[in-house]
């Protein structure tokens, strides 16, 4: 096995190609090799006897890379990291727009404390947008798809706490009652938390949607 | 008497696109079937069809599909586009021309 993926490391595009199809021929040729071992295999030669004929019928690994990385120049490695970008951007913003929209529509009457009449909600998108779209240009393929739905959440919660200080700092100035005090410590907890479900579930939608599909036959 | 290299290079576009207007196929059962049909005379580095499989998709002649497996890790499965068969026809067309032109030529043959 080891031979194998090191005879996919030489084979495979790297670094200059976009890493989600960078795996997917990774992927393909490895099933193609793997196959190829199991019919000689069937045929009785062992596992290093099959490798070694597969991996020469296959072809110079270096002479394939280089084939590939020239059928691939239409789709390189900046133009994915652009979409993550744009994705993680999206992502960011949105959940860093909808907490606090969810807050005025009744979802939790605690977090009105935070949101509104703070005039924070520009700067918090745009923060949301910055910093969801910077992870998602230096994220992994994978990883850009929860690093964008966390900086939301992440936005979210700091923003929560500031406003915790602020009306906690005018709760004790002014002597304020037991609600308006829970209102204030319940407000980055139930941020938080609704912050990361919808984190999960826009991460488990993207997920999904990505698996392989049967083919029609 | 195996052939191998230009020749092969050459023409190895019109049999993917040929092998594909049958049924979709996938990278090592193109590769069978070219090296079976062909009675082991057509061999080639079975590691160059991925790039040309590839370029074929990028240029909207072919798509591909992961199979789903309840065995293996899955297949992918390349088929042809609407456009891929036009080219498919145009170019069985010209190796038509091509092969009958160049039989003329060796057998000495001439309608004019």
């Amino acid at each position: 096995m080891d031979s194998l993926e090191a005879y996919l490391d030489h084979a495979c595009p790297g670094l200059r190609l976009n890493p989600a199809k960078a795996e997917d021929i990774r992927r393909e040729l490895r099933v193609h090799l793997e196959e190829g071992i199991q019919d000689a295999i069937a045929q009785g030669l062992s596992r290093a006897e099959a490798m070694a004929r597969v991996l020469a019928r296959f072809g110079e690994p270096e002479r394939i890379r280089d084939a590939l990385t020239q059928a691939h120049l239409g789709d390189p490695w900046w133009a994915y990291r652009l979409k993550a970008a744009a994705v993680g951007a999206c992502l960011g913003a949105a959940i860093a727009l909808l907490l606090p929209l969810a807050a005025h529509l009744g979802l939790g009457a605690a977090l009105l404390g935070a949101s509104a009449g703070d005039g924070g909600r520009l700067p918090l998108v745009t923060l949301g947008l910055i910093v969801g779209g910077a992870t998602g240009l230096l994220s992994a393929p994978r990883r850009g798809l929860i690093v964008g739905p966390a900086v939301g959440a992440l936005v979210w919660t700091i923003e929560s706490v500031r406003v915790f200080v602020v009306s906690m700092g005018q709760a004790l100035s002014s002597g304020a009652s037991l609600q308006a005090f829970n209102s204030a410590v319940l407000s980055p907890i139930i941020g938080a938390l609704f912050g990361v479900v919808v984190g999960i579930a826009v991460t488990g939608v993207l997920s999904f949607s990505h698996r392989p599909r049967p083919v029609a036959r | 008497m195996p052939i191998g290299g230009d020749l092969i290079r050459g023409n190895v576009i019109t049999l993917i696109l040929s092998l594909l207007g049958e049924e979709p196929m996938y990278g090592l059962q193109i590769a069978k079937e070219i090296e079976r049909r062909s009675e082991e005379t057509f061999k080639f580095q079975e590691g160059l069809l991925y790039p040309t499989l590839h370029q074929l998709e990028n240029d909207g002649l072919v798509e591909s599909e992961w199979s789903a497996s309840h065995q293996g890790p899955g297949r992918k499965y390349y088929a042809l586009t609407r456009k891929g068969r036009k080219e498919a026809e145009r170019l069985r067309q010209r190796w038509s021309v091509f092969t009958r032109a160049v039989n003329q030529v060796l057998e000495g043959k001439s309608d004019g």
